[in-house]
């Protein structure tokens, strides 16, 4: 099983605020060894409680599979729906949110906002054709390492039936 | 130089009947802001026709910045019949072409770009959204009576983006599926069984942004998908979607043979509502409409009194006008989810002040977006308005939902 995974860097504009920012984003090739299809899996951890809970998932030898790329948010509510769409853009089959349980935000609100964003997710998904089960969003405190893994390991069986979410030109 | 066959000569020669009355740049909205003035943009047009003072040169050097444009069409004043909406989307499919990442263009991204991303995703999938599902599955979220949809039949509904803005607009209310669902619950109501196919957007979006490729690919495989449900009348709510249908695809596809009707002059024309039993819809509120251009200016015959006459089936509401309305409308501030600067929106602002200095306490329009972008202002500035008018901000709906509403609680204050 090889990992073709590549960085690339990019200019766009995000805000308004810094005219141009770079952003590093991980694109995927489609990826499947012998007959069998390992999903690739964009997952978003935020700093102070899901990465460090995938830390301690790695730290305690949890095993899980490797499908999910993980990039790390200082917060959940950073966390844009468009962000979920380029995702699928770039080739993901599925996108996994993480952040802290309510009320254990560091920036008290922060996920609060996330779980209310994010309502309408899978509706926006459903609209552009995508299976909305491909998406999920979960809260894992930095001490739950064994619900780490568990998450991953089910939502890679989950994308795992459903197939690889396959774009055309 | 390679570039005047390629350019678009009609428009060109169309172009030099500018006899500079400046008409255009004393109406138009986004000319004061200095960054954009139609009777400049038409002269950088002429100054480039080959022949004249400077050969070559390309459009995409100059300064007008085409990219502020709103196309909202309120410089059709021009006495010399000039269509500068259509001449500023010529243009921009140019510059697309000899820039492909124009950073004034990249410039005027909002909302992080999703609508963009989403409407790649769209022509890329190739599964379909679901659009019976979804409104079924709406109603029994709402636990109103499921709706009764045709696959194949002479009549059809096309919700066009359908929910995309309701559900990628967080906290905005626009109640898109709520317009679709009315319109189809009215239709049952008087026992027609109208056709929702899995269609796609229109492609108004790329359309207006230059991107032709991605309105190609839409408007091919809608017109493909309507043959094979044998559709003949399609109506549309959306003003956008019903400008794109009923201008820009005849234009572009010569094998589009189905008629286009606005929702609102079907509904008008049918008298739909006189003929749903026990419809006696109670609404003491005072109402305004709010002409969008995509129904107005920018389709021939501007369709502004279906949407009145179908607002006086409620009893007792009340219909006030702003001083802008029907040609004169003025625009909600932003077009195609593009360019939404400080400028723009004071223009909103301005728009749902004039609402509010008539005492209206809903405003009702045809367009989705206009919706959105009135929704934006006031929700995010109600205390403002509140203390400068001493009352709430207009709430802002779509024509259907708002009738529906209506029609639900019977009572809509």
């Amino acid at each position: 099983m090889t990992h073709d995974v590549q960085v690339i860097q990019e200019q766009t504009a995000t805000c308004e605020c810094s005219e141009k920012s770079p952003v590093s984003a991980v694109t995927f090739t489609p990826h499947t060894n012998e007959g069998k299809f390992y999903p690739h899996i964009l997952m978003f951890c935020c700093n102070w409680c899901s990465y460090a809970g995938a830390d301690l998932a790695g730290v305690s030898r949890f095993q899980y599979p490797a499908s999910v790329r993980i990039i790390r948010v200082m917060c959940s509510g950073r966390i844009d729906p468009a962000f979920i769409l380029e995702g699928f853009r770039r080739g993901a089959d599925g996108v996994l949110l993480t952040g802290c349980h309510i009320g254990d935000c560091h920036y008290l609100k922060g996920n609060e906002y996330t779980r209310d964003r994010m309502v309408h997710v899978k509706p926006l998904l459903q609209i552009i054709g995508i299976n909305p089960q491909r998406f999920r969003l979960e809260w894992i405190s930095a001490s739950e390492g064994r619900k780490f893994a568990d998450i991953v390991k089910e939502f890679t069986e989950t994308i795992q039936k459903l197939g690889p979410f396959e774009l055309k030109e | 130089m390679v570039e005047s066959k390629e350019q678009n000569e009609h428009l060109r020669d169309i172009a030099n009947l500018c006899y500079r009355c400046k008409k255009c740049s004393v109406i138009c909205p986004v000319a004061p802001s200095g960054r954009f003035n139609p009777r400049k943009f038409i002269q950088e047009i002429n100054l480039e026709t080959p022949g004249r003072l400077k050969k070559g040169r390309k459009f995409c050097d100059t300064e007008e910045d085409i990219w502020v444009c709103l196309t909202c069409g309120q410089c059709r004043v021009c006495p010399q019949g000039l269509e500068i909406p259509e001449m500023v989307r010529e243009i921009r499919k140019e510059v697309r072409e000899q820039v492909p990442n124009d950073p004034r263009f990249t410039a005027t991204e909002t909302h992080m770009n999703i609508f963009p991303i989403a409407f790649e995703l769209m022509r890329k999938n190739p599964k379909p959204a679901q659009k019976q599902t979804i409104l079924n599955q709406y109603a029994s979220i709402q636990k109103w009576p499921a709706l009764e949809m045709a696959q194949t039949g002479s009549i059809a509904y096309y919700p066009g983006c359908f929910n995309l803005y309701e559900h990628a607009l967080v906290n905005l209310h626009v109640q898109q599926t709520l317009t679709a669902y009315a319109i189809i619950r009215f239709l049952n109501l008087t026992g027609i069984t109208p056709v929702v196919a899995n269609d796609y957007c229109c492609g108004h979006d790329a359309l207006w942004a230059g991107d032709e490729e991605t309105f190609l690919s839409f408007g091919k495989r809608n017109i493909e998908i309507w043959k094979a449900a044998g559709v003949k009348t399609i109506l549309v709510s959306c003003a956008e979607g019903f400008r794109t249908l009923s201008v820009d695809y005849p234009k572009y596809f010569p094998e589009f043979s189905f008629q286009v009707e606005f929702a609102a002059d079907y509904f008008d024309r049918n008298q739909i509502f006189k003929k749903i039993r026990g419809f006696e819809v109670k609404c003491r509120s005072i109402v305004t409409v709010h002409d969008p251009c995509r129904s107005g200016r920018l389709v021939d015959g501007g369709h502004y009194e279906s949407v009145r006459n179908l607002l006086q089936n409620l009893i007792f509401l009340e219909i006030v006008e702003m001083p802008h309305n029907r040609d004169e409308a003025r625009c909600c501030g932003v077009a195609s989810f593009r360019n939404c600067t400080d400028y723009a929106r004071d223009m909103t602002r301005k728009r749902i002040k004039e609402a509010m200095k008539v005492g209206a306490k809903y405003i009702v329009t045809t367009c989705p977006k206009c919706v959105s972008h009135f929704q934006c202002v006031t929700l995010n500035e109600a205390a403002a308005l509140k203390a400068k008018f001493g009352k709430d901000p207009p709430k802002v709906m779509d024509l259907f939902s708002f009738i529906y509403s209506a029609y639900n609680a019977n009572d809509l204050l």
